[in-house]
């Protein structure tokens, strides 16, 4: 439980970031952007649990390309997989797939700001801060909200990723809510509690899905 | 560039993994270059104990199956919505907001009823679960893109005699047909990458490509090469279909809480 809050805050507020400043370099436009871009969702695509085989393997202590280099060029024996380090191996996985989605949602929200407001504060004189700051974020808070929003939730239920990663372990020092659930329903054949965990996850999550209903229905 | 090769290296590097044998992938630090092979993916496509190819043929008639009545069932039910308006504007939100609720919490309750059915370990009972974790996607973006068309072009066929299923099939069909084969893709992939329902309801018979990938994690020590050849594999298909659906992903995932 305490586990999923913080690991879906953290993963929300870095996808965010990441995918607005990501967003906001491809607005820009360069050469070779359209090639960029579908190369750059592809994390996108792929099954999450997937996804977690394959950083198992770049992350992995023995074999693992990325331990290996830092070893090679830093002398340094890097565990991403021992206690201390887990949480953040595991966030920054997440962000790692999930930062193209945020990154789609924004961008599509920055190609919907009228170009002449952003001529019109060059003319003024307003500089790259002055032009995020005042004109393009409170245009892309919409997005911004709705894309935090959907992080949030998926990454709060997270369950593939770290099925595949850690099991949940070392301990249950990652055991998110979902894996919680799965643990006790299916590995220690609980099934009572499991449905007792879940009926208070609903509750929890219906609280998110009503607003969002009632926010839908202010729209109309 | 530097970061988009980021965003890419897991895939790189599985990739790169599933050529090396077994003596190149222990080296340290792990070589860029090296004498590629293809004797993983001899071994999983062959091994007797790992059945790959059983697992490709669930994935796939799961995938295709379930995609294809979740598109039926939405089909009808995005016409009924939009034309004959059934159901309230709260009730589809309500159908296509379940999507935000965690599918764990269904977990027990689905396996309990499963095997009184006797569904658990079998084709049908995933594909089943499938279809309910698909509807509330492909509803909504069938809903939002029904109510594109012109009512008026309806009314004219109404006028010319035609009825409801003709109009349906004649008029409908066709003009929504590149959408609904977008849906139809995604609903495809969402199932092939599904992994809660496809490891709680198999157990030999009915396991899927994301289930059979981590199986390699045995008891004897994990098989790199054979992990990084079945990972690629089952990688390939839903990335075909992702390029051809790039621009309806925008709406696919932000559908069903924007309206």
């Amino acid at each position: 439980m305490k586990f999923s809050l913080i690991f879906g805050l953290t993963t929300t507020f870095f996808e965010l970031f990441l995918g607005f400043l990501l967003a906001y370099f491809f607005y820009l436009k360069f050469r070779g952007m359209r090639f960029l871009f579908t190369l750059l969702i592809t994390p996108m695509f792929m099954a999450p649990s997937l996804f977690g085989l394959m950083n198992r393997i770049l992350f992995n202590n023995f074999i693992g390309l990325i331990p290996g280099y830092i070893k090679f060029f830093f002398g340094i024996d890097l565990d991403f997989f021992s206690p201390k380090n887990i949480i953040w191996t595991l966030v920054g996985i997440d962000a790692l797939q999930w930062t193209p989605f945020v990154f789609l949602i924004i961008y599509a929200a920055l190609l919907g700001i009228p170009i002449q407001l952003i001529e019109a504060s060059s003319i003024d004189g307003a500089g790259t801060f002055h032009k995020i700051r005042y004109i393009i974020l409170p245009y892309i808070i919409p997005a911004l909200a709705t894309g935090g929003f959907l992080r949030f939730l998926e990454s709060f239920r997270v369950f593939d990723t770290i099925y595949v990663l850690t099991g949940g372990g070392p301990g249950d020092l990652t055991t998110s809510i979902s894996i919680f659930i799965y643990r006790t329903g299916f590995t220690m054949g609980d099934q009572g509690l499991a449905s007792a965990a879940g009926i208070i996850l609903f509750l929890l999550m219906m609280i998110p899905v009503l607003l969002t209903i009632k926010l839908a229905k202010r729209r109309w | 560039m530097i970061v988009i090769l980021i965003f890419n290296l897991p895939l790189i590097n599985v990739v790169m993994t599933s050529f090396k044998n077994n003596a190149t992938i222990s080296q340290s630090p792990p070589p860029l270059l090296f004498v590629p092979t293809l004797r993983h993916y001899y071994d999983i496509l062959t091994s007797p104990t790992f059945l790959f190819s059983r697992f490709l043929t669930n994935s796939i008639l799961i995938a295709l199956f379930s995609s294809m009545i979740t598109i039926t069932i939405c089909l009808l039910a995005a016409y009924a919505i939009v034309r004959l308006g059934v159901g309230s504007p709260l009730l589809l939100a309500f159908v296509t907001n379940l999507r935000a609720i965690p599918l764990i919490i269904f977990a027990p309750s689905i396996y309990v009823l499963f095997k009184q059915f006797d569904l658990i370990d079998t084709r049908t009972g995933i594909i089943m679960v499938h279809i309910l974790v698909n509807i509330p996607i492909a509803l909504s973006l069938l809903v939002s893109f029904m109510q594109d068309i012109p009512k008026e072009i309806e009314e004219s066929a109404h006028l010319d005699g035609a009825n409801r299923v003709q109009i349906l099939l004649r008029i409908i069909l066709p003009m929504i047909s590149s959408p609904m084969v977008a849906t139809f893709i995604l609903s495809f992939m969402y199932s092939w990458n599904e992994f809660l329902f496809a490891l709680i309801l198999s157990i030999k018979k009915a396991t899927t490509l994301t289930i059979g990938a981590s199986l390699f994690i045995t008891a004897w020590g994990v098989q790199w090469g054979r992990i990084a050849a079945a990972t690629t594999l089952s990688v390939i298909p839903p990335f075909v279909f992702a390029f051809y659906v790039q621009k309806y992903l925008v709406e696919a995932f932000t559908g069903g809480l924007k309206e």
